[in-house]
């Protein structure tokens, strides 16, 4: 889990270097997710973070299969609650 | 696969004996222990005769039981219902590793100028009597103490305390919510003056506490009412919680040897277990007579305590990690930050509290997912 990821994009220009965790998230997808989970639309600080480890968790455990860098979308997960742009361009890797 | 709960110092199960036991009390026997009717005068019996059930086992007189919402509100009841009667020129003692209860309602005493003293601690969070009689000066007015810590599981000598603040004239008052029916709690012997306990830690249910005043101790009222609980805690009582806690108190303190020895046999296997693992170290006390049965806190390197409490909950183990927060951020645990502030850097904390059901079975298979966990990390 703690393993850090790599995102980037076709040239290896990195966009995300560090934990799945530690992602950017979008405030709505936060948001939605607590309400979902503690029917709580302003979460604390540790709601926060149990929403996003319930966010990112799909992506935690492909995290684990990922012996190369393949294309974010080959993960075939649902990634919209990532704060990133052109999502369907970027590449994945684990990096130590 | 079914989780697997070691969170029982969070929480514990109601005892199905203590809920049927309290159940006619929110039912049929519904009625306002203070109505001087039958139906009345039924329910106030059954209170008198829980008072006294628990008074016999404490070995104390009923007269110095009172029910509370809880120990969060029995622990402010004697903070601030003591020093506001010994007056607040009297000073506090204490140690910076007590249950946020009793921590954040001497910090609201500190603010209304009352002088609040911290027992150095170690990093098994033990302290050492010289100094603690030493800091129990003519200024003292009294003592507040866990007698087991709940994060660590320090367990504290309340004999040699007590002796030590009688000694000295001071007020004793422990939060004895994690050892309650772990531990006999003879008080006709041991010279507490306030002690502090809530059902739901010992399988009964949330919303009930009880606090014991030794007679003639000082202390005042906060919630002003009616005279219910001989003027101490207005507010009509909650029955169902009076007979449910004292049903699993009496169940579990019949039952307290089996239990503990159970506990003991699943903490001993697990510490033995998880020794044997790189990058995984324990926390409190290191001898066994210094630990409270049933719970074990560890740290574990390259992690951050709340990401491994999520990481373990995914894999079916529910534990505690101890983190607050803090307006925005997360903070560790309070305690660790004490008694293990040279070492937090880059380390994963999570407390694992046992419980009567929990088997050996399972204790394999939390190793097994700490094991997969690590590996997983590295």
């Amino acid at each position: 889990m703690a393993k850090k990821i790599r995102l980037s994009t076709k040239d290896e220009q990195s966009v995300f270097i560090g934990k799945v965790i530690d992602l950017p998230i979008k405030k709505e997808s936060i948001k939605k997710m607590s309400i979902t989970l503690f029917n709580d639309p302003e979460p604390c600080v540790i709601h926060e973070s149990y929403s996003v480890s319930k966010l990112t968790e799909g992506l935690s455990e492909q995290q684990k299969k990922l012996k190369t860098r393949v294309k974010l979308t080959s993960l075939e997960l649902d990634l919209s609650y990532l704060e990133l742009v052109n999502l369907d361009d970027l590449y994945i890797e684990v990096v130590k | 696969m079914k989780p697997i709960y070691v969170d029982h110092g969070a929480t514990t199960p109601l005892l199905k004996e203590a809920l049927e036991e309290g159940m006619p009390y929110l039912e049929t026997n519904f009625a306002n222990p203070s109505s001087l009717h039958p139906f009345g005068i039924e329910v106030r019996k059954r209170i008198n005769i829980e008072r006294e059930n628990l008074a016999k086992s404490l070995k104390v007189s009923p007269k110095e039981l009172y029910f509370t919402s809880g120990a969060t509100e029995a622990i402010n009841l004697v903070l601030q219902g003591v020093s506001k009667c010994v007056g607040h020129d009297k000073e506090i003692l204490t140690t910076k590793i007590e249950h946020k209860a009793t921590l954040n309602t001497l910090h609201t005493l500190e603010k209304e100028d009352v002088v609040v003293r911290y027992i150095p601690v170690d990093a098994e969070g033990l302290f050492d009597f010289d100094i603690f009689e030493e800091m129990l000066t003519p200024k003292v007015g009294l003592v507040s103490l866990m007698w087991a810590n709940n994060e660590i599981g320090t367990l504290y000598d309340m004999e040699k305390i007590a002796s030590i603040c009688q000694k000295k004239n001071v007020l004793l008052h422990v939060d004895a919510v994690c050892v309650a029916t772990k531990i006999d709690m003879d008080l006709s012997k041991i010279p507490i003056d306030y002690l502090s306990i809530s059902a739901h830690k010992f399988y009964g249910p949330k919303g009930i506490g009880l606090l014991f005043v030794r007679d003639n101790a000082p202390i005042c009222p906060l919630i002003f009412g009616g005279s219910h609980e001989n003027h101490l805690r207005a507010g009509t009582e909650n029955v169902f919680g009076i007979v449910a806690l004292s049903k699993a108190f009496s169940i579990m303190s019949e039952k307290r040897k089996e239990v503990i020895n159970h506990l003991n046999e699943l903490t001993t296997a697990f510490r033995e277990e998880l020794s044997q693992i790189d990058g995984v170290y324990f926390n409190g006390p290191k001898a066994l007579s210094n630990q409270l049965p049933g719970l074990v806190s560890v740290r574990i390197k390259g992690f951050q305590s709340i990401a491994l409490g999520f990481e373990l909950a995914r894999h079916g183990i529910y534990a505690s990690s101890g983190s607050a927060c803090n307006s925005d951020v997360i903070e560790e645990s309070h305690v660790i930050q004490v008694v293990n502030r040279d070492c937090l850097e880059d380390f994963g904390v999570v407390r694992f509290t046992f419980g009567k059901d929990n088997t050996k079975e399972e204790v394999n298979r939390i190793v097994h997912v700490i094991k997969e966990i690590i590996e997983e990390n590295n």
